[in-house]
């Protein structure tokens, strides 16, 4: 018999799915012991048919993601957290740092282009007041993060899931697979804002740009690095700091850059915490990330403490 | 007496949403609408972020073409510092751009819209997709497949990630591929020129049927669109209206879209609609057929002989179902494109300028596979952002969707097929490509529950699968 598998799309960008289909030549492979039996991108199935395997992309925004999200789990036996904004709220978590009412003023308010006093009527889906992952929700049986999770990694989970054998997912940071060379240099003044440096063969920390390779776990093969960017950091939190609650990225990072060339662990420290909102963009969402004791991304990120309707919740 | 049918949600269009259809007494139908039911709101979430890591991060609003919101936002910025990239940068965006053209137009009308093409509108939706197309012809669909995988395959080279490209960086770009990629990918170019020549035929074999449906879905709307005094472009150039009698409407440079565009709220839905500002405002469509309704050239040859032709039949073409065939001509362009960057016209020239942030407006405007793509910023003396605005290309068709919803469903709704009620509401909005992720600046997948409603009360709700 083959396994069942039913995918369902929340708040995200639909990106994870592409990514399934950039298995590409795999994809054919994939048909042959698989029945999709659910993939709204691709296909006309409207229910939650049962499943083996279901895997959900995107974090809850709305009551609609909600609903679709405790369906999804009815109907599945395995339901995987697949890629960052499951995961962790990803860039759709961002919302996670606004209320609601917040959101709305933005988009529908004062912009340039907009025609004014005008907002969505009653009959649109009601937005919760806030955005969190989906193990918020329900429980998650695998956590597959990545923006998207390369399709390298969504073959070997798939695999593993199926009960092939195959090698064993890596718990390593980007650096493991960065070809780059760590060096002690001295002299090097941080690069804020920067995503690039001139050297292509050296670490981004000795050239004084904020990587954040070292302190993100490894589910998409290194390839910003490769091609001259800084990582940003997309595939969530490495292990070590989803698991030990003292560690955090920012002192991680600062330490270690301190170490490379020389820049005061502290100008870096407050850098990122200043620019809390692009360097914690895909895990801000996530209670591994807020309830770390010294982290404190609402008001580093500028709202006024105690604001946000999450506070109001935890 | 007015009815209201609801189709939710929309499967294989990338985006939640849901339709709803009135009907007067005599089941007539007397309007329809699109209703876009998520919104992450990324006006707000880009707010105090860096500006110079827009590139990296406004991918992300969609997975379907994050390659043009990458190279919008790289545009905004370098727009805003006034300064020209090198020549090889601009052409390693114009590949990386094709690759991209040929992942989304070919996932757009082989992988989501071919099904209805080969299958017919009226065939169970078990088979009617691409799981059913491999099992049915297995050999269209695995070319198919493989065109979108040769353009996504360039994005990930020249972009390094397919989705979500990082290689385009504020005055030029980060990377270049080698030489032993560049013949590889130049290679590609031709085999994808190939694979067009034996997919295309078979999508315009079966449009040529179709005269009801193309009949019935011609848009009394404006195009617009990119181009470069005249010749077709996806990255450059002014905005370009003209109407439905192919008369110039009106040009503007892109830095001032918002003296000529007004967004504006729709019911039940997140998504906001765009309008020409005037009195009274003015509805248009954007995307492939816009494009080709508005340049009288293309800069490689089969794609310029193939707008000739496309042009032949009407200037300009006012079909929904025309966007096929445009797509068609833009995908054998960007494969003539890949073959020429690749294959020798870049020079080995800098890639690069160095540039610094400043206090400023930044205002980029693409085209997107399925339209205009407008990123505007503000930034502060710290290169951090104080304000964003964005327009994304399905925004644009908000107006031409329902119009030609409520077409198909006049036309469909006396055969009393719901099957087919339902797919022909949906198929007139796959033939804009539309992407809802995109344009709630938000999430979600296609809606489709079809409501019927009279008088605003709800009679009766058809979803997909009712009739198993």
């Amino acid at each position: 018999m083959k396994a069942r598998l039913s995918t369902e799309w929340l708040s995200g960008c639909s990106g994870c799915h592409v990514a399934v289909v950039d298995l590409h030549e795999k994809l054919l492979g994939l048909v042959e012991d698989v029945d999709f039996v659910r993939a709204t991108v691709l296909m006309d199935e409207k229910h939650y048919p049962d499943a083996d395997i279901g895997i959900v992309e995107g974090a809850i925004r709305s009551e609609h993601d909600r609903h679709a999200l405790l369906e999804m789990r009815k109907s599945v036996k395995t339901l995987v957290a697949f890629g960052s904004c499951a995961v962790y709220g990803g860039p759709s978590g961002l919302g996670w740092l606004h209320g609601k009412a917040e959101v709305i003023e933005k988009v529908y308010g004062s912009g340039p282009t907009n025609a004014g006093g005008e907002r969505p009527d009653a009959s649109a889906p009601v937005l919760e007041e806030s955005v969190v992952p989906i193990d918020e929700v329900v429980p998650v049986d695998f956590y597959l993060p990545g923006c998207p999770p390369h399709p390298y990694f969504i073959a070997a989970g798939l695999r593993a899931l199926l009960g092939a054998s195959g090698p064993p997912l890596s718990d390593q940071t980007v650096c493991a697979e960065c070809t780059r060379q760590m060096r002690k240099v001295s002299g090097v003044s941080l690069k804020r804002g920067a995503v690039t440096a001139l050297d292509p063969s050296m670490c981004f920390l000795s050239q004084g740009v904020v990587c954040m390779g070292s302190v993100s776990l490894n589910r998409c093969q290194a390839p910003c690095p490769a091609v001259g960017i800084a990582c940003t950091g997309c595939c969530g939190p490495s292990l070590s700091i989803v698991t030990e609650p003292h560690l955090d990225m920012r002192t991680m990072l600062a330490r270690r850059m301190s170490m490379l060339c020389g820049i005061a662990e502290a100008e870096v420290r407050e850098y990122i915490e200043r620019d809390a909102k692009t360097f914690y963009a895909y895990a801000v969402a996530s209670p591994v990330m807020y309830k770390k004791p010294t982290v404190e991304l609402r008001e580093w990120a500028g709202e006024p403490a105690g604001s946000g309707p999450a506070s109001a919740q935890r | 007496m007015a009815q209201r049918v609801i189709v939710d949600p929309v499967t294989r269009i990338e985006g939640h949403a849901r339709i709803v259809v009135d009907v007067d007494g005599g089941d007539q139908v007397t309007d329809a609408h699109l209703q876009v039911l998520e919104i992450r709101g990324f006006e707000k979430l880009l707010e105090r972020m860096e500006l110079f890591k827009m590139p990296q991060v406004t991918g992300r609003l969609c997975g379907v073409c994050p390659a043009a919101h990458h190279l919008a936002s790289v545009t905004a910025i370098e727009n805003g510092l006034g300064i020209a990239v090198p020549t090889d940068a601009r052409l390693l965006r114009d590949l990386l751009y094709a690759g991209h053209m040929l992942h989304s137009h070919g996932l757009s009308t082989f992988v989501l819209l071919g099904p209805d093409l080969l299958l017919g509108l009226d065939s169970e939706p078990d088979v009617r997709n691409v799981f059913g197309l491999l099992k049915l012809a297995p050999e269209l669909a695995k070319k198919a497949l493989r065109l979108r995988t040769i353009g996504q395959r360039i994005v990930e080279i020249v972009g390094g990630r397919g989705v979500h490209p990082v290689t385009a960086v504020p005055g030029g770009m980060a990377a270049r591929p080698d030489a032993e990629k560049l013949k590889m990918i130049a290679g590609w170019g031709t085999e994808a020129m190939g694979l067009l020549d034996e997919l295309g035929p078979v999508a315009r074999a079966r449009l040529a049927l179709m005269d009801e449906i193309t009949e019935t879905l011609l848009l009394p709307y404006h195009s617009l669109s990119l181009s470069k005094n005249g010749v077709h472009s996806f990255l450059e150039g002014d905005v370009v209206v003209t109407d439905a009698l192919g008369i110039r409407e009106r040009v503007f440079p892109i830095a001032k879209y918002y003296e000529h565009l007004v967004e504006h709220v729709m019911r039940g839905s997140y998504m906001k609609s765009v309008r020409l500002r005037g009195t009274p405002e003015k509805r248009y469509f954007v995307g492939a057929l816009a494009r080709l309704n508005n340049n009288y050239a293309i800069s490689t040859p089969k794609a310029n002989q193939m707008l000739k032709e496309f042009q032949a039949k009407g200037r300009p073409r006012l079909s929904a179902l025309d966007y096929v065939e445009a797509r068609l001509v833009e995908m054998v362009h960007a494969a003539e494109r890949v073959a020429e960057i690749a294959g020798g016209a870049l020079t080995g020239g800098p890639i690069r300028v160095p540039v610094e942030p400043r206090e400023g407006r930044y205002i980029g405007l693409v085209e997107a596979p399925r339209g205009i793509l407008v990123h505007d910023y503000t930034a502060d003396a710290d290169g951090r952002l104080t304000d964003a605005n964005l327009i994304v290309a399905t925004q644009n068709n908000y107006d031409a969707i329902d119009n030609s919803i409520g077409s198909l469903a006049k036309l469909l709704m006396p055969k009393k097929n719901d099957n087919l009620l339902m797919n022909g509401i949906e198929f007139a909005m796959r033939c804009f490509d539309p992407c809802l992720a995109c344009a709630t600046h938000a999430a979600g997948q296609m809606p489709m529950e079809v409501q019927i409603r009279r008088d605003g009360e709800l009679v009766r709700t058809i979803r997909k699968g009712m009739e198993r």
